[in-house]
């Protein structure tokens, strides 16, 4: 047998070792050559292009804008949250990440990210009450008194959206309480309100999601989430013997035929569909979804009476209400070598610069400036908007004017709709509400048993002390 | 103490060879056993991202055991575990004793790629494909049962079919994999047994009785053993099928770490329950390896 040469094989592996060390050492010195002008990692699920083609354009648009070098790292939306939490964990360098408010509540005891209050109360534009109200930015304020984020845009709500061409051929007017509702939705089931000889619509059409639906709650005072009561307890107002009625009427609307029957199981694009294609004439969902149902339908069919508008939700003993959107915000890392550049980019967001990106697109791609007018590209009606279709400053004016029935259903929003209470229990308000409300409408128990056991359950998860 | 020295003497003899398998001990120490060591670690800390994991010795563990969303998480896992560890592992035989029986092979071979089919799906398409199949208004089930003058069931929104649905999916997509396998070890089976047999008069009952399915035990114990393993790892078919009224008869443990750890954030929690599934998997798996008499 040959004998191994090991002395040879030992010096071979030390000269291997000298020599990536060398290389490692030059790499090095040339990074620190280059750190003048850092690039920043931006962990979002919204901002960028309308797909990964079109990111690079927008990093960009930003670097001409404002100087400043961005890359994003754009994770699935469904996947967002876990991608997010596993950056975050695993202390990746990023300088500026996207995250919901109930997200940023789960992690902000984490002490993850920099306050940004005397950031904002020095900067000229977000400290303007004309771009942005201080009782937003209260809003968002911590226990700490400190501000951690910066909004993405205003994030409008969900309201009863109605097929307005179905009550004029039936001749209905905007139904103005729950019975009203009860009657405009009955006949859309049973008045063939398309004409075409057929029995084949529904009144309202849900998704999984009930809360979307608050504006029927609402008639109730009863807003999506918790409320405290007068010793500070947590308590969910769906789950109140004030909601009875309206998981009564819910579920008269599935015993008749009205409601269409698989919301335990659609998804927002099953209900989307199901309004869209003249088989429900009533859902609840997004103002700027008024905008986009028409601008939708009559891209396919230019002729079609499709005619959707947002409508005031239902009056009743708690008056009106609807649910504002959950603020969607950009923190800073307080771990971020970045944080002057980063803010200059959150910054940047609300000005009139900033907030033509985020709506329009770039330059040259969605849109052009012809004679000093603004030219919509053909890509940029596809896109109907980037990732603040309507931005949070109330200086924005959008220069192609807004989709039809929009403005309505925002100013219906502006008018009605709260924002729910942040806490970090939002998950099994959704689990437990969702499950018992949909056994009561299926029914499957009683409301009042539904509510007995969704007070249980708040006790048993934790919620309820 | 001389046997030890002798081992070293040993290793020592052929180093070069041990040394080459280093980088693949590295490997698994980093990738598989460090984090399960870390996550036994996590588990006994109220664990956050950044600043001082505060050690609060068994609370965690406590929490899980008095926390009752635990207990129907551990219950939905043994009884639709077993479920599938069962059936998983018996229809398929009966499809490949029932297959091996066809004579016209391009028949056989077309069953066999229709039933093998679904394996090749996600879940994400299967769990789609099933709860359009079983919606109450265009589902394919709801529209022969109203052919016949039945009301539509919403399968579902109802806690009574949750449970035989999430098996009977599983073994919808499972079967054709496992069929498979029983399958090739029928293919090896000595042709002289079968010869013998018919010369002893043995029908062809008999012959499937008392030849076949004893041949197929040693299979029949390696599908049980796989499928116990997975048992108590299921997820994406739970992620992708339930919804909140069939949640309390369907979340399984797995699912309830994820929601726990990653919904929730509560990070230490979850590391704990994961540590009992790995303690749980590990006993179950060797009770049933025992049980089975398993041998390679």
């Amino acid at each position: 047998m040959k004998k191994v040469n090991y002395k040879r094989f030992w010096i071979m592996g030390l000269g291997l070792l000298l020599l990536f060390g060398s290389v490692y050492l030059f790499a090095g010195g040339q990074q620190e050559a280059a750190k003048e002008a850092p690039t920043l990692i931006w962990l979002t699920t919204v901002q960028g292009g309308q797909d990964p083609e079109e990111d690079p354009i927008f990093e960009k648009e930003i670097e001409k804008l404002t100087g400043i070098k961005v890359k994003l790292i754009k994770p699935p939306g469904s996947d967002y949250e876990t991608k997010m939490t596993a950056m975050l964990a695993t202390g990746e360098p990023l300088d500026i990440v996207y995250l919901l408010d109930f997200q940023f509540d789960a992690l902000w005891d984490q002490h993850l990210f920099e306050p940004l209050t005397d950031r904002i109360m020095s900067s000229k534009v977000l400290s303007d009450p004309e771009i942005i109200p201080m009782s937003e930015w209260d809003r968002i304020r911590r226990d700490d008194g400190h501000i951690y984020g910066v909004f993405n845009k205003f994030e409008q709500g969900t309201l009863p959206i109605v097929r307005a061409d179905w009550m004029e051929n039936l001749g209905f007017a905007a139904p103005e309480t729950l019975d009203e509702y009860y009657e405009l939705l009955k006949a859309f089931t049973v008045q063939d309100p398309d004409g075409n000889g057929k029995d084949d619509t529904f009144g309202l059409a849900l998704g999984y999601t009930i809360y979307e639906s608050t504006g029927l709650f609402g008639a109730y005072g009863l807003m999506k989430g918790y409320g405290k009561d007068a010793q500070g307890n947590l308590y969910a107002y769906h789950a109140t013997e004030k909601a009875i009625p309206v998981y009564e009427w819910l579920a008269r609307l599935y015993r008749e035929g009205i409601l269409e029957p698989s919301f335990v199981t659609n998804k927002s694009s099953n209900f989307r569909d199901l309004f869209m294609t003249d088989k429900a004439g009533m859902t609840f969902y997004w103002a700027a979804w008024v905008g986009m149902f028409n601008q939708q339908v009559k891209a396919k069919n230019p002729n079609s009476p499709f005619k959707a508008r947002g409508i005031a939700p239902p009056k009743g003993p708690g008056g009106r209400l609807l649910r504002a959107g959950s603020d969607g915000l950009m923190v800073i890392p307080n771990y971020s070598k970045n944080k002057d550049l980063a803010f200059k980019i959150l910054e940047f967001w609300h000005t009139q610069e900033g907030n033509v990106v985020s709506s329009l697109g770039m330059l040259g791609h969605d849109y052009n400036i012809v004679d000093g007018k603004y030219v919509i590209a053909e890509i940029g009606k596809a896109h109907a908007g980037h990732s603040a279709p309507q931005p949070k400053s109330l200086k924005w004016k959008n220069p192609f004017g807004e989709m039809e029935g929009f403005e309505e259903a925002a100013e219906i929003i502006r008018k009605y709709a709260r924002p729910e209470m942040v806490t970090p229990y939002g998950k099994q308000w959704e689990t437990i509400v969702r499950s018992e409300a949909a056994k009561i409408i299926l029914g499957d128990i009683s409301a009042e048993q539904g509510v007995k056991n969704m007070q249980r359950r708040f006790k048993e998860e934790g919620v309820y002390k | 103490m001389r046997a030890g020295k002798n081992i070293f003497k040993q290793i020592f003899k052929v180093r070069l060879l041990y040394l080459l398998i280093l980088p693949t001990l590295v490997y698994f120490f980093i990738f598989a056993y460090f984090p399960i060591l870390d996550g036994v670690r996590i588990s006994f800390q109220d664990f956050r991202f950044i600043g001082e994991n505060r050690f609060v010795g068994f609370d965690n563990y406590r929490e899980a055991i008095q926390t009752p969303g635990f207990w129907r998480a551990f219950r939905n896992t043994i009884i639709l575990g077993f479920g599938n560890v069962m059936l998983t592992a018996f229809v398929p035989m009966v499809l490949a004793l029932l297959l091996n029986e066809l004579r016209i092979v391009a028949w056989k071979r077309f069953t066999q790629t229709i039933i093998y089919m679904p394996h090749l799906f996600s879940w994400v398409i299967v769990g789609g494909i099933w709860i359009f199949m079983l919606s109450p208004n265009v589902g394919i089930i709801n529209v022969i049962r109203n052919l016949f003058g039945l009301d539509s069931i919403y399968f579902m929104a109802k806690e009574a079919y949750a449970r035989p649905i999430m098996i009977g999916v599983n073994l919808w997509k499972q079967a054709g994999f496992v069929c498979i396998l029983y399958l090739a070890t029928i293919a090896g089976i000595n042709p002289e047994l079968y010869q013998a047999a018919m010369i002893d008069g043995a029908g062809a009952f008999k012959r499937v009785f008392y030849i076949t399915v004893p041949e197929l035990l040693s299979t029949l114990r390696v599908v049980l053993l796989l499928n116990i393993m997975g048992a108590l790892r299921m997820f994406n078919q739970i992620w992708v099928m339930r919804n909140e009224v069939i949640a309390p008869k369907v979340d399984v443990l797995m699912y309830y770490v994820y929601e726990r750890g990653l919904v929730q954030f509560k990070i230490g929690y979850a590391a704990a329950i994961s540590v009992l599934i790995f303690v749980l998997t590990f006993i179950i798996t060797a009770i049933s390896n025992r049980f089975i008499k398993y041998r390679a």
